[in-house]
């Protein structure tokens, strides 16, 4: 079975590598991760993930700023990005819907299960 | 002179005419009446008179000239035994009496100067006086006026102060509220930043957790048990910081009009299906004509549900919640009601009423007063925050509302929230 490509774009080391792990863990996905945000491009560029995970609060460049270059991109604007992000709590999720501003959010901490369930939406079978 | 003894009037004629010192043009009258007519000229300096005249007598004699000249001083002439009657003439205003046959030319002189001299000052003085008198009522008109002023005057400050009070008041408790809405900005701030950096390290825990789940020997009772015990530790604070940030972001409201009807529903549908399972029955009563009101859904959704949970944790084993939603008036009287601009309701404006009650176990007499306390809970340890009836509060006072809690008689707990319909909170 073809494994999905998941990238997972956080300053914190800690949570990549876990995240890494866990959804590793179920054979189903190839994680890589990247904790320096103005190394983000590069990494979708080597990459070529089929979801991204984003943060949005990290040093230099943000998530929010990611998010404009990718989607600028013709090479890049159609790979599904949910921000993965603790300024958000799960109220202000639900609350909409799990969109804010037309995109995917989960709040951290987030469980696993949902956290795959969301890959799992947001990508093609 | 006004003499009707022909003697006696030439006497006195002759009399003047002899003296050098004055010089003095006498004109004889016999009888009272032309004499009048004579004096109504106004240019007399002295009057001589006889009292018993052919045609008056008596005191009443004195009386007509007066009445005729008021200021012409009048000397009276009595015969030697009429003494009592020169007197009385005196008290009723004749200058002095002469007795006739008995006055010399010096005395006589003397008489008359005096006469005129005194009748002159008397009239100087009945003049200074009503001068004086005109003075005095033209200052005590003063004085009333001026008196009435200060009364006045002294009522608008009254008045003034009553007001200033009312203002400072007011600005106090504008004051108060400010600070506290500066306050809430302040740990809005705060909290949204603590927010974050707590929720970073717990997303970290709760992954770690999730890992060692699936690699750590889970035969070992200890070992499940220790992640389990982490993980629901990860959700507790979890639950404070989102509990916090929900408290401290409430310096904006997000207000539109909505059907509160419609609101009601919506929260009813996300605790349905506990209530069922609960065995707890649902009753409700929506009155008519509930009209559309500003109002920020979410939160009031979010004031719904904390009701509905609160009541359904005071019923595990079951019971009813009967929910009622009308348009009411208020009492004139009770607390937070009031005519000026600072008090939450006014008396009979109308609001919207929804009353949560259940049959519950109902809060303990002791701790009613602290239920809106932030941080306040009795389920510690089990999941409770203490922040939801603050939040509550907060909500509803936001949207320039109330809520009230308190036991009903027949056992359970009644929540009342008020929602007004006009007037309301403005959207910050």
């Amino acid at each position: 079975m073809l494994k999905k490509k998941i990238l997972i774009i956080d300053d914190e080391e800690s949570f990549c590598r876990l995240v890494k792990l866990n959804l590793e863990e179920t054979g189903k996905y190839e994680v890589r991760a990247e904790t320096q945000s103005v190394n983000a491009i590069r990494a979708v560029k080597e990459f070529k993930p089929d979801l991204i995970l984003l943060d949005i609060v990290m040093p230099n460049v943000d998530g929010g700023e990611i998010s404009q270059k990718l989607k600028s991109d013709e090479a890049f604007k159609n790979i599904p990005i949910v921000f993965l992000t603790a300024i958000v709590t799960e109220r202000e999720v639900s609350d909409q819907k799990g969109i804010i501003a037309g995109r995917p959010f989960l709040a951290k901490p987030v469980p696993l299960d949902k956290l795959i369930y969301c890959i799992e939406q947001n990508t093609l079978a | 002179m006004i003499e009707d003894d022909r003697l006696v009037a030439k006497l006195i004629q002759d009399m003047l005419a002899k003296v050098d010192e004055i010089n003095c043009e006498t004109e004889w009258f016999e009888r009272l009446a032309p004499a009048l007519d004579r004096l109504a000229k106004n240019d007399i300096d002295v009057v001589l008179l006889d009292l018993f005249l052919p045609d008056s007598a008596g005191i009443d004699t004195l009386v007509k000239v007066q009445t005729r000249c008021p200021v012409i001083p009048i000397l009276v002439l009595t015969g030697l035994d009429d003494e009592s009657t020169a007197l009385k003439a005196m008290q009723s205003g004749a200058q002095d009496y002469l007795v006739k046959g008995r006055e010399d030319v010096f005395h006589f002189i003397r008489a008359i100067r005096y006469a005129i001299e005194r009748k002159r000052i008397q009239e100087a003085l009945k003049r200074t006086l009503s001068e004086m008198e005109e003075q005095v009522a033209a200052r005590t008109s003063d004085l009333t006026a001026a008196n009435a002023q200060l009364s006045a005057e002294v009522e608008e400050r009254q008045k003034a102060e009553e007001a200033l009070k009312q203002a400072y008041t007011e600005l106090k408790e504008t004051q108060s509220r400010f600070i506290q809405a500066a306050k809430m900005q302040v740990v809005g701030g705060l909290a949204s930043g603590v927010a974050h950096e707590v929720k970073n390290p717990l997303a970290i825990i709760s992954q770690g957790v999730e890992f060692l789940n699936k690699k750590l020997p889970l035969d070992d009772e200890n070992v499940s048990l220790t992640l389990k015990y982490i993980n629901d530790a990860v959700m507790r604070a979890n639950d404070i910081i989102t509990g916090l940030l929900d408290f401290a972001s409430l310096s904006k409201l997000d207000v539109s009009p909505h059907d509160l009807k419609i609101v009601l529903e919506n929260s009813l549908l996300l605790v349905k299906h506990q209530f069922v399972k609960n065995h707890i029955q649902l009753n409700e009563d929506i009155g008519a004509g509930i009209p559309q009101i500003s109002i920020d859904k979410n939160r009031i959704e979010q004031v719904f549900l904390n009701l509905f949970m609160n009541s359904a944790d005071a019923m595990p084993s079951g019971g009813a919640l009967n929910i009622s939603m009308r348009v009411e008036n208020i009492p004139a009287t009770g607390e937070g009601v009031g005519r000026r601009k600072g008090d939450i309701l006014k008396p009979e404006e109308k609001v919207v009423v929804v009353r949560v009650e259940d049959t519950g176990t109902g809060i303990p007499q002791e701790i009613i007063d602290k239920v809106f306390d932030p941080f306040f809970t009795t389920k510690r340890g089990k999941g409770g925050t203490g922040l939801g009836l603050s939040i509550v509060k907060n909500i509803m006072e936001m949207h320039g509302g109330k809520v009230d809690i308190a036991n009903k008689k027949e056992g359970g707990t009644r929540a009342t929230l008020i929602f007004r319909i006009q007037d309301q909170a403005s959207v910050s």
